[in-house]
């Protein structure tokens, strides 16, 4: 076991993959020269060389749409978007193409790249601090991940560029820097669709994505010491979603908190709030809770983002609340 | 160009013709569904330019006819089945005759949303480019999709990796209900090429000869690694935007102008003269089409409609 | 605006009441201070009189309807007023209303809404089928009184009467009651809450058997002397004796929660008390401010109230423990079951003539047997023996009663004037101050030896005068502790003082307060010379 940065973690995967496949190739705005905005793509070009590693215009539809059309004629894109707000502006790409372009074609191509979106609220505003996950969500045809832990943003990225499909890969901002173990394994793979148990418990069900993730541990933590034994469910992969993995902990539980960074309104924990009505209803032993954002952009002074971001405060509450 | 290449694009333009006159009876018999946008008086343009590819050469086609797929040589058995939601079919139901497809000879499919086509063409550009093929991209539009951002975006982004795209513009003067003067910047859409530094050139895109030269040399300019290149051919479509569309934006002397411009006999007339075509020969041409489409007609009947449980299929890898 | 009846509030954990009875119809008018209805809360049934006089103009809950705290039950139309068209404040669904109703039929639209309508997460619902439940008459214990799992765990433990209903005999031959007995609310209640104390609490039992000769000679004399007529009973004389004995052994008189002991000043004892109805336990807050006449009244009182079902529910909360006299009954021994949150319960057998050895000889004494049970998670056995043998040794030698028949508590506390006591013929002594007790033991470590109280006093002494000098000074000082030593055995030799204190102030500033404190403190003046002394300072 080595000691890692979500970072890095990413870069290992990129780097090990490029290296396994010469058919996977990484691009967009300046990832190569410069190494990325956020420094993940340092060095790649001097490794792997121009035709290979390459900057772009600022021209999201263009780049992201050429995935779509490099990864049916044989090679494995991965994208980076500086943001994950700009999924917007490649709205026909991303959710017409990439995601239908197999389907509408009655299965005739493989559509496999991977879409890099920075995602998390960091001080940013409105259009560079979303977590649109849910929005994607939404859509057929795309695979949706969002590791939390440097393991498993390694993992899942290597599945990601390996999976047959258009992967839209979510690395919150506030996480690069935050460190963990990782197998030595250089064939060290997270499976998508395969959520983390990452406490055991049978007081409450605490499902947190992303950023959440290590604040529902320290919400896990402090009610422990109040007496209350909570599992915290890390669903890693929001498509394919491992529906059996919270079903199962409900039925335990029978209670549930779900924390995203997301808005509220249809968000992960509408669906997850759905699913449950349909399929566990009868294991409820109270109301839903969702922690969410609330449904206004996000807002760039610190005072302002703050009151309207998920905490571990809130998601405390929201478990003392069911729990009391 | 030689008899045979001459013959050969004069066939598949009498086939496609032929075809669409045959689709719009089914269509408006009630017999066949479908969202089917006919390219009567272009299929000169699109058979002409498909002949200058090669079979391992990538395409994308425009939404507007059976031409490309005829040129291509895709069964038409085979669209008559996604027109009609049948087994047999190149896409299992699921995307109509917008979404022809076929590895096999490189046509990529389709983009439903206008514009959606340039940058996939730029992707299959850049497949070629990593994988050092000497392969190219066709790439079909219409004048109107010319204005979508994707469009401006491509050419830059092809243009600046020297990405081997052709890209053709057919300007047949009508995006839907709107004339190419009141949408567009410019008369000519090849100018565009001026604003990204790319060759390309507009031309009469009736005359096969004149597209069958200019889409050569861009094709030639691309497979030696040159880049993209840009080019229009000035087309006419004769018939209305949609089978059914009521056509009422266009004043009857003006498509009857047009009529009078169709390539197809206008092409027939040229082989004549040249000797290539005989009287007895287009009769035998026109009567094997019709035998092609009835064979094909009476295949598509035959077949079963498409399960319903087949929609949840072909979504993942 | 018609007056509305509204379920009141009569306990701080109550949040819903039954309705038992109308003493009014509608139409009926009503004298203010006049009894409406009755409620039975979990704890008592109330007589609920109206503030104001009028007409019952409606009645919005039929008898046998549960309804939730707050919520509308009738309403008294005032002189000069007229009824409301639609009834006061439609409620969810447990309670009396529905906007439908026609005022001319709301009393059975609002039974059947109560009656039907089970508000239970579905979770618990689920279980409950399961386990062939009926929520109907469970009180959820969840937000809005919603009926959660744990509530339907607590039912399913319920054995007996909810099982037997729940599942038919269905095999030919099988044991089939021949009547049912529905439990009151009471009961129903009392049965949940003895079957949670019953899992929750590991129980241990201590017994002990108790010569009553003296103690009832000393009830007889106080009975005599009396000449008002109130008598004091065997009962008052032991409840008497157990405050004395709580007061002596705080940890007793107090609740286990979550890892902690809370510890209780106010001594509530809890007395079983019979009646037709079953049995009930009121309270005597604040025993340990009573005499034993004190004691006597107020039992007397409640045990009154009890019997004609006029018990407030004030009258039954709070208590910290229990003394359950089934003496009356014949009953020589038995097992108790603690009522939780308390720590202890006492079951008091009956008084029978034994004979017992008395100084070499036997002798007949009128003797009883008592059992305690103890909470083993606040507890352990070596401090719940110093209670059981406390009451014991109270009771043989019922001296405390009495001082408490003299005046209401000993001589008051005089500062520096204690009485020491021998306890027997044993090398335990007692300290009185006051009414304060505290032992000291030279034999065994029941209780400190008198070295070890005398660094008691030292150590306290100190850390006081070293208060005074810092507040002198105006220098702040945080926690402060002794841990002060002497050698072990016989002459004192030797004492080391080990001082612990939390300040910020410098090395020199520190040891010039401690050098103040020390010369200050008058238990220090009293060391001789001779006696090695040494104080080390250490900071927190």
């Amino acid at each position: 076991m080595r000691t890692i940065t979500y970072a890095q973690g990413i870069k290992e995967a990129l780097e090990e993959e490029m290296r396994r496949d010469p058919t996977v190739v990484l691009y967009g705005e300046d990832v190569a020269h410069f190494g990325g905005i956020f420094r993940i793509t340092s060095g790649l070009q001097e490794e792997f060389g121009e035709e290979r590693v390459f900057d772009t215009p600022i021209s999201e539809n263009a780049f992201v749409g050429a995935a779509v059309g490099a990864a049916i004629t044989g090679l494995r894109p991965v994208v980076e978007l500086q943001f994950a707000d700009f999924l917007f502006t490649t709205g026909d790409e991303i959710i017409l193409k990439a995601g239908m372009w197999r389907y509408v074609h009655g299965g005739a191509y493989k559509v496999p790249m991977v879409v890099r979106c920075p995602s998390g609220a960091a001080g940013v505003g409105p259009e560079h601090g979303q977590c649109p996950e849910a929005f994607f969500m939404h859509s057929p045809g795309l695979r949706i991940v969002s590791p939390a832990t440097p393991a498993d943003a390694k993992g899942l990225l290597k599945s990601a560029i390996r999976d047959d499909n258009p992967v839209l890969y979510f690395e919150h901002k506030l996480l690069y820097a935050t460190k963990g173990e990782i197998p030595d394994d250089p064939d060290y793979l997270v499976p998508l669709g395969k959520a983390a148990i990452r406490q055991e418990g049978d007081a409450l069900t605490l499902v947190a994505i992303s950023a959440m993730v290590p604040k529902a541990m320290k919400v896990a933590e402090r009610l422990a010491k109040e007496g209350h034994n909570i599992e915290v469910i890390d669903p890693r992969s929001l498509n394919p979603f491992d529906r059996p993995a919270i079903i199962e902990s409900v039925k335990k539980t029978g209670k549930i908190v779900v924390a995203e960074e997301s808005y509220k309104t249809l968000g992960v924990g509408a669906e997850i709030g759905a699913m449950l009505m349909e399929e566990a209803l009868e294991y409820l032993d109270r109301p839903l809770r969702r922690v969410a954002m609330p449904d206004v952009p996000i807002p760039t002074a610190a005072a302002l983002e703050q009151f309207v971001l998920p905490n571990e405060e809130k998601i405390y509450q929201a478990c003392r609340e069911l729990l009391n | 160009m030689d008899k045979k290449l001459k013959l050969d694009i004069y066939k598949k333009i009498v086939l496609s013709r032929r075809l669409e006159e045959r689709i719009a009876e089914l269509i408006k018999a009630g017999q066949v569904g479908g969202f089917m946008h006919p390219g009567v008086g272009q299929e000169a343009l699109q058979v002409a330019a498909i002949a200058t590819l090669r079979s391992d050469d990538y395409m994308l086609y425009a939404h507007r006819g059976v031409a490309y797929w005829v040129a291509r040589g895709i069964p038409i058995q085979s669209v008559l089945c996604d027109l009609s939601g049948r087994e047999g079919g190149t896409n299992r139901g699921k995307g109509g005759v917008m979404h022809v497809v076929s590895p096999e000879l490189g046509v990529l499919g389709e983009s439903g949303t206008l514009g959606g086509c340039f940058p996939i063409a730029a992707g299959a550009g850049m497949s070629i480019k990593v994988k050092h093929e000497d392969k190219v991209v066709l790439c079909f539009f219409g004048d109107g999709t010319s204005n979508r951002g994707t469009f401006h975006e491509s050419l830059n982004f092809c243009a600046v990796r020297k990405l081997p795209v052709v890209f053709l513009c057919e300007n047949n003067g009508w995006a839907v209900s709107v004339p190419t003067e009141q949408s567009t910047s410019v008369k000519d859409i090849a100018d565009r090429r001026h604003g990204y530094g790319v060759p390309g050139k507009t031309f009469d895109g009736n005359d096969v000869e004149q597209v069958y030269d200019a889409v050569s040399e861009a094709v030639a300019h691309a497979r030696a690694g040159n880049g993209p290149s840009l080019l229009e051919g000035k087309t006419y479509r004769l018939w209305g935007h949609w089978i059914g569309d009521p056509d009422t934006y266009r004043t009857r002397e003006e498509v009857e102008k047009h009529w009078r411009r169709d390539p197809l006999p206008a092409y027939e007339l040229k082989l004549m003269e040249e000797k290539v075509l005989t009287d007895a020969a287009r009769a035998e041409i026109d009567k094997d089409a019709r035998a092609q489409i009835d064979r094909a007609i009476a295949f598509m009947e035959k077949q079963p409609f498409m399960k319903g449980e087949t929609a949840l299929e072909d979504l993942y890898a | 605006m018609p007056f509305v009846i509204q379920m009141p509030k009569l306990g701080h954990t109550m949040t819903e009441g039954t309705v038992l009875k109308w003493h009014k119809h509608a139409g009926d008018s009503i004298r203010e201070g006049e009894a409406v209805l009755t409620v039975e809360t979990d704890k008592a049934e109330v007589e609920i009189e109206s503030p104001t006089s009028g007409v019952l103009a409606r009645v919005l809950a039929d008898e046998g309807v549960v309804v939730g705290v707050g919520l509308p039950l009738g309403e008294i139309v005032r002189e000069g007023e007229t009824a409301s068209a639609s009834p006061a404040s439609p409620a969810p669904a447990k309670t009396a209303s529905s906007n439908s109703v026609a005022a001319a039929a709301p009393q059975r639209t609002a039974s059947q809404a109560n009656s039907k309508r089970v508000i239970a997460s579905p979770r618990a619902k689920r279980m409950a089928a399961e386990r062939g439940l009926d929520l109907s008459q469970v009180a959820g214990s969840g937000p809005d009184g919603l009926i959660t799992e744990d509530d339907v765990r607590k039912l399913a433990d319920q054995p007996a009467e909810q099982a037997a209903q729940a599942t038919p005999a269905i095999l030919p031959g099988a044991l089939a009651p021949s009547r049912r007995e529905k439990l009151t609310r009471i009961q129903m209640v009392g049965a949940r809450n003895v079957t949670s104390s019953w899992k929750e609490i590991p129980h241990f039992v201590q017994m002990v058997q108790i010569d009553m000769k003296r103690a009832l000679e000393a009830r007889r004399s106080i009975n005599a002397s009396n000449a008002s007529g109130a008598r004091v009973s065997v009962t008052d004389v032991i409840l008497a004796a157990t405050a004395v004995a709580l007061k002596e052994n705080p940890r007793i008189n107090a609740s286990y929660s979550d890892g902690e002991r809370l510890i209780y000043d106010l001594i509530n004892l809890g007395i079983a008390v019979d009646t037709p109805d079953g049995l009930v336990v009121p309270v005597i807050h604040d025993a340990g401010a009573l005499d034993l006449k004190g004691i006597s009244a107020r039992a007397a009182e409640l045990a009154e109230r009890a019997r004609n079902k006029q018990l407030r529910p004030a009258d039954m909360e709070n208590a910290t423990f229990t003394v359950s006299n089934l003496g009356a009954y014949g009953i020589e021994n038995g097992t108790p079951v603690i009522f939780a949150p308390q720590s202890a319960l006492m079951f008091v057998g009956a008084i029978h003539d034994q004979v017992l050895a008395i100084d070499g000889r036997a002798e007949v004494r009128p003797a009883m047997q008592i059992a305690i049970a103890y909470d083993h998670r606040g507890l352990d056995g070596a401090i719940a023996s110093r209670f059981t043998t406390r009451v014991k040794a109270l009771l043989e030698a019922p001296d405390f009663l009495d001082a408490g028949s003299a005046t209401t508590a000993a001589a008051p506390a005089r500062h520096r004037d204690v009485t020491i006591e021998a306890l027997g013929e044993t090398l335990k002594t007692e300290v009185r101050y006051g009414a304060l007790r505290w032992p000291l033991s030279g034999d065994d470590a029941s209780a400190p030896d008198p070295v070890s109280s005398f660094l008691g006093a030292l150590g306290s002494c100190l850390l006081m005068s070293l208060r005074v000098a810092a507040t002198a000074r105006k220098i702040h000082i945080g926690r402060t502790s002794i841990h002060a030593r002497a050698n072990e055995k016989g002459h004192v030799k030797e004492i080391q003082v080990e001082l612990q204190v939390e300040t910020t102030i410098d090395d020199d500033q520190l040891h010039r307060l401690i050098e103040v404190a020390e010369r200050g403190c008058h238990i220090r003046a009293l060391i001789r010379d001779e006696v090695a002394f040494s104080l080390q300072v250490a900071r927190i």
